[in-house]
């Protein structure tokens, strides 16, 4: 069994033993759960100095036939695209199992659930046959709708319905995009690197129906507008480490499947779509940053936000520049590690207060200074504040899409690629106004002497946030060792898309 | 000599549920075990029967051997062993009138037999005869239930008509063509060209034997009955309903339409595909507001013949085999669900959906086969029945029928909303205090064990597929 195949079953058997431990033993369900997910990140680790970092190809290959009668092959593999995801969500989801101790009620479930949706979710990144990913794609959904429906807040069950019907019908898209590529191939294949050396199969109107189908069925997952609707309800209801992986993680499967599947297998009808994709990447900047300000829930402010955030990688996307790209994977990274903690110190507070109403609170940054520290800096990283992760993404998605080779025009002569990339500045504009207000009102003026008894952050608490806060800080001021190893495989996708007009 | 050779396994299991009906004359009450043991080892024996039966051929030029049937004929022998097994501890079933009981169920299956193996249209009237008529007493076994009674007596009305229905279509048939064999029809058909008033009168006799089929598959229009006979019906026998009967009916339509009569000749894929679409959505939606666990399901198996109808409209092998497939997936996950229908109303006594609110805390195991069968149903990888579903889809690609895969894929979307209905009672849901036991919970051994079974046989050929999608493709051969 290769390390891919490690670090992918790992959380499953995990849940399987999980799944045979008599639900009292909750301490020993938390063990398992924590010492599998922590064994599946140290196996992506431990591939960190192996991962040549100059192959644009796939790497650490496994291949092995499943359904020979399909033509369907276990068949994994990553490349500078899917590593830096992988990575991700390992850490992510020992960070969030570690939050999650806090949950008394049906523990082992929720474990079981958790280690699976982790299973689901590496799947994805790692897979290379279209059928696989698709099986682990509808895999992953089970999970998200037990964790939202059973953990979550108190429109839980609606919430959960909503997310996985939403999903489910963007998945139908996909099916159909698979089959009927499977069946436009010659010889026919599910392989994801064939179908792609293959593309030129795929062009003409055949080309554009798919490439939308595939689209849509993404962009639901993104959410791209106006598929965002399922969004700011789960992750409001979902319990706190759900709404980190949601955010985390399930957000980046949309954008992922973008520029593994629908661009380099449809180059022609990718760039025909570079500027509708620009025009929703601006609306999802502008509409999410607008939206995020009109809420006083915090949680809800910070789900909106993602919003506007996938748009800056979107941004990046539609510029099919070298520099885009590596913007918005290494958008699609901060946003995970970012907004993550952002839940999560969200869920600290509500923890204690109840409440995630900004106007609740009032000065809390003297009572609790180790929080509202972590939490200024988490903020001021996601409104974009150079010196912190979140400056460096963006302003490579900003520069690639304003440094496009698009000759497309918007309103008479002036250069669209240029145009939306100036106005959607506006996002981050907006952005800092929310937050700030935000810290404004949490930490500083004066003091509501209701939360005289707030504690400050606890030592699991900690543990489950401050490797996020220093990896913020770390990306921030040298952000080379990340952007190296998706470096060679972006700069040859890019060319593989523009070189095929 | 060699027609009845090949008829041996038919002809032993008439003879065993003949024995059978004779043991409940003779047999005292307390020695009524000795009927599950028979059932049981006659149809252990037919099975054994059928898989040392390589031979294909044709018995008395109207019945066919071939691996397609086989394969049918098989499925129908699991489902009554695994239907016998959970009415075993029913006292109104397997009680005064075991025998009786068993012995319909084996007739039905006799029935199923020859209608997987029919070529003849006299063949296919018998053999439709055959396993409803036994289906119509089952229906109303539970003599003093009012609700059983009256889906006996729906099923029989709707079922006596449709038989005529489809006799009327066979008699013009025969009057045109001078013959009943298929063979000959179809080459009746290729020689006349369909002119004039023959053509007229050919086309409405095809018509009636399909409306007379689409009654007994339960295919909009043609469905009212359904539900309120699956309702009625005691539960083990609402399971065997939606897999034996169904099943021969399909063989026989796959058979006639597609290997003799090609429909694209005679232009009735869309009319097929109409059927099938009705078919999907009428179940879908009207599911969707269904209290009652087996109306549910009722609901739920015609949105399923829906989409097994799509292989058929496919016409290719591959058609086929995703019938072949989803057959069977649907058989096992059906039939677990059902039997967690059992347990849970032996339980509480109840059949409504809120008997199952908040089983995850009160029973932990049951509630999670429940889940598999329910995801296994929504066509959820990797469970079979995704698979059964995406082998049918693979076929209608195959043929380009995009708007049905896009109108089954949405369908398919519509019924997870009921089934997760389902899930949400039992996961998210607390129990309800007042449901106490109503009689003292038994022993329930064989309803556990057939569940287990299943769920695991749904989890294991759904992560490994290859050898049963492998078997599958060497028993999809007709023989002409």
């Amino acid at each position: 069994m290769s390390t891919l195949s490690l670090i992918t079953l790992t959380p499953v058997l995990g849940a399987i033993l999980i799944l045979l431990i008599s639900k009292e033993k909750v301490f020993l369900h938390r063990l398992i759960a924590v010492v599998a997910s922590l064994l599946s990140f140290l196996f992506s680790i431990a591939i960190f100095c192996s991962f040549d970092r100059q192959i644009p190809g796939m790497q650490f290959v496994e291949k092995i036939s499943w359904i020979p009668s399909m033509g369907v092959q276990y068949f994994v593999g990553i490349d500078g695209l899917s590593y830096p995801l992988v990575l991700l969500t390992t850490l992510l989801t020992v960070l969030s199992i570690i939050a999650s101790f806090n949950i008394q009620n049906r523990v082992k479930e929720y474990f079981f659930w958790f280690l699976l949706l982790e299973t689901g979710m590496l799947g994805v990144f790692v897979s290379l046959d279209f059928f696989l990913f698709y099986i682990f794609w509808e895999v992953m959904l089970v999970p998200m709708y037990f964790l939202i429906g059973i953990w979550g807040g108190p429109r839980r069950e609606y919430a959960a319905i909503k997310f996985f019907l939403y999903t489910l019908f963007g998945s139908v898209f996909l099916l159909i995009a698979i089959l009927a590529l499977y069946f436009k191939s010659d010889p026919h294949t599910f392989d994801i690197l064939q179908l792609t050396a293959r593309n030129s199969q795929f062009i003409g109107k055949f080309g554009f129906v798919v490439f939308l189908l595939s689209f849509i069925g993404f962009a639901i997952k993104v959410p791209v507008f106006p598929f965002h609707t399922w969004l700011p309800l789960a992750h409001v209801e979902a319990p706190t480490a759900v709404s980190v992986i949601l955010a985390g993680v399930l957000l980046k499967l949309g954008t992922y499947g973008m520029m593994r599947i629908s661009f380099p297998l449809f180059p022609e009808a990718a760039l025909w779509f570079a500027v509708p994709l620009l025009i929703l990447a601006f609306i999802n900047i502008v509409y999410g940053a607008f939206v995020a300000m009109a809420q006083t829930d915090m949680k809800k402010m910070v789900a909106y936000s993602s919003i506007n955030h996938m748009g800056y990688a979107l941004l990046g996307m539609a510029s099919f520049t070298l520099t885009g790209f590596n913007g918005a994977v290494l958008q699609m990274i901060n946003h995970g590690i970012i907004t993550g903690s952002l839940f999560l110190l969200v869920g600290v507070l509500y923890d204690r207060a109840h409440t995630r109403d900004i106007n609740a609170f009032g000065g809390l940054g003297a009572k609790l200074p180790m929080y509202a520290g972590i939490m200024t800096l988490a903020s001021m990283a996601s409104l974009g504040l150079p010196g912190l992760a979140g400056f460096i993404s963006e302003f490579l998605c900003f520069l690639g899409a304003f440094t496009s080779p698009s000759q497309a025009t918007a309103f008479g002569q002036i250069p669209a690629f240029k145009l939306y990339t100036a106005v959607s500045v506006i996002g981050i504009l907006v952005t800092a106004a929310f937050f700030l207000r935000m810290i404004q009102k949490v930490f500083l003026g004066k003091f509501n002497e209701k939360w005289s008894d707030l504690k400050d952050m606890d030592f699991r608490e900690l543990v489950a946030i401050v490797p996020l806060t220093v990896l913020t800080l770390f990306i921030g001021v040298a952000p080379g060792w990340l952007i190296r190893i998706m470096d060679s495989t972006m700069s040859s996708l890019v060319h593989f898309i523009t070189g095929a007009k | 000599m060699e027609s009845l050779r090949l008829l041996l396994p038919e002809l032993f299991l008439s003879g065993a549920a003949m024995l059978l009906l004779g043991l409940d004359a003779f047999l005292k009450e307390r020695k009524k075990c000795w009927v599950l043991f028979v059932s049981f080892l006659s149809l252990f024996i037919t099975f054994l029967l059928l898989m040392n039966h390589p031979e294909t051929g044709v018995a008395f030029g109207m019945l066919v051997t071939d691996p397609f049937s086989h394969f049918f004929k098989i499925l129908a022998i699991l489902s009554a062993g695994l239907i016998l097994m959970i009415s075993e501890k029913d006292p109104e079933l397997m009680g005064e009138n075991s025998g009786t009981y068993a012995s319909l169920i084996l007739f039905s299956v006799v029935g199923t037999m020859f209608l997987s193996s029919a070529k003849d249209l006299l063949l296919l009237f018998l053999g439709m005869e055959l396993t409803t008529i036994p289906l119509f007493i089952l229906a109303g076994f539970l003599k003093s239930d009012l609700r059983s009674s009256e889906g006996a007596i729906k099923f029989f009305l709707i079922g006596a008509f449709s038989t005529g229905l489809m006799l009327f279509g066979i008699s013009y048939l025969y009057g045109l063509t001078g013959s009943t064999q298929f063979k000959e029809i179809y080459e009746w058909y290729n020689k006349s060209q369909l002119a004039g008033a023959d053509g007229i009168l050919f086309f409405l006799s095809i018509l009636f034997l399909l409306v007379g089929l689409g009654f007994k598959l339960s295919l909009v229009p043609f469905h009212q009955w359904t539900p309120d006979t699956y309702q009625g019906s005691p539960t083990p026998i609402t399971a065997f309903f939606s897999v034996s009967r169904e099943a021969g009916v399909i063989v026989v339509t796959l058979r006639f339409f597609t290997e003799y009569l090609s429909r694209s000749e005679m232009g009735m894929t869309p009319f097929f595909a109409l059927l099938s679409i009705l078919t999907m959505t009428v179940g879908n939606i009207a599911a969707l507001r269904q209290d009652n666990l087996k109306r549910l399901l009722a609901y739920s198996s015609i949105a399923h013949a829906g989409t097994i109808l799509i292989g058929l409209v496919a016409g290719s092998p591959l058609g086929r085999e995703g019938v072949m497939l989803y057959s069977l997936a649907y058989f096992l996950m059906s039939l677990g669900a059902f039997t967690v229908v059992i347990a849970i109303s032996r339980i509480k006594g109840s059949e409504d959906i809120s008997s199952l609110q908040g089983l995850a805390k009160e029973n932990f195991p049951l509630a999670l086969l429940m889940l598999f069968f329910l995801l296994s149903l929504s066509g959820i990888p990797p469970f079979l029945g995704f698979w059964g579903k995406f082998y049918v889809f693979w076929a209608a690609i195959e043929a380009k029928l995009f708007y049905l895969v896009v109108i089954a894929l949405l369908n398919a979307v519509v019924a997870v909303y009921y089934y997760f209905r389902i899930v949400r009672k039992m996961f998210f849901q607390e129990p309800q205090v007042s449901s106490v036991g109503v009689s003292g919970v038994q022993k329930q051994f064989s309803l556990e064990l057939t569940t287990l079974v299943v769920a695991s046989l749904l989890l294991i050929l759904g992560i490994f597929p290859q050898g049963l999608i492998a078997w599958i493709k060497g028993t999809a051969t007709i023989l002409p």
